[in-house]
């Protein structure tokens, strides 16, 4: 993980969301078991697209999945280590650019993985928020809450690394 | 990332060049000579601020530029964002790849 900067750092970007207990806990165990199966199974296959089809080479297919593998296992640390804070949600924490920027590619993967689990009947309009979310089973509730939490943590970071994007 | 290479021999082996043995002459492969396109495909999971942050992290696009490709791979269902050498074009699809956009390399026919 990067150093983390003074609280008082002007300009860095903050976790700076509001949300109870319960669900950061709920979270923190999504993202537990999403970074264990990572970890646990570093052959599993990757996601479908994650591949260029004209790769000819063994070797540079391996690397390449290698790559990836690192830069998951650092972002998933990165996004691991705010989740399991206690203060997370309840008051601003300050990160490093890096860090936030590894959260933000954590928090996409996170979400992909519930995509094509929890969330894999939804459609993309429902996945947007134009659903009655009760109708849901509890366990699928559960995991859509963390969707949109993260997808909110995402984008507000991204808008903190990226002031430009909100203006244009 | 591999380098473009040449092949010994091959067609052109058969030159009448004198002075020139037949397996020390190369030619280049076609599709390592030629212009790979990067190419970003829409999912239903990448927000839109993200996709546009990625490309100006990963490309160095202006932020117009930038939104114009994601408006691209969002109403058309992809959008090719850079084209040029092989190994440049790797590199870049594995970056995009990285931030777990759906990015693949294809050649020009």
């Amino acid at each position: 993980m990067p150093e983390q900067p003074a609280p008082s750092d002007p300009g860095r970007p903050v976790a700076r969301l509001r949300f109870s207990p319960p669900l950061r806990e709920l979270l923190s165990a999504i993202v537990t078991r999403v970074h264990t199966a990572a970890v646990e199974t570093p052959d599993a296959p990757p996601p479908p697209g994650a591949h260029p089809a004209q790769l000819p080479d063994p070797d540079l297919d391996a690397a390449w999945a290698e790559g990836l593998r690192e830069r998951e296992e650092f972002d998933n640390h990165a996004l691991l280590a705010l989740v399991v804070n206690p203060k997370f949600g309840l008051a601003d924490l300050p990160l490093t650019p890096p860090a936030a920027e590894a959260i933000a590619r954590a928090s996409v993967r996170v979400r992909l993985h519930l995509r094509q689990t929890l969330l894999r009947d939804l459609n993309s309009v429902e996945l947007d928020g134009d659903l009655d979310v009760f109708r849901l089973p509890p366990i699928e509730q559960q995991g859509y809450a963390c969707f949109r939490l993260l997808a909110h943590l995402e984008e507000d970071l991204i808008h903190q690394l990226d002031p430009g994007l909100a203006k244009s | 990332m591999k380098p473009s290479v040449g092949i010994v021999g091959g067609p052109l082996a058969a030159s009448t060049h004198p002075g020139i043995a037949p397996d020390q002459r190369t030619r280049t492969i076609p599709d390592l000579a030629a212009t790979w396109k990067v190419v970003v495909m829409n999912d239903d999971v990448n927000l839109m601020t993200y996709v546009v942050h990625v490309f100006r992290q990963v490309f160095g696009f202006e932020t117009e530029r930038a939104r114009r490709h994601m408006l691209e791979v969002h109403q058309q269902g992809r959008s090719i964002v850079w084209s040029g050498a092989r190994e440049a074009a790797e590199h870049y699809v594995h970056l995009l790849q990285q931030w777990h956009l759906r990015a693949q390399l294809e050649s020009h026919a």
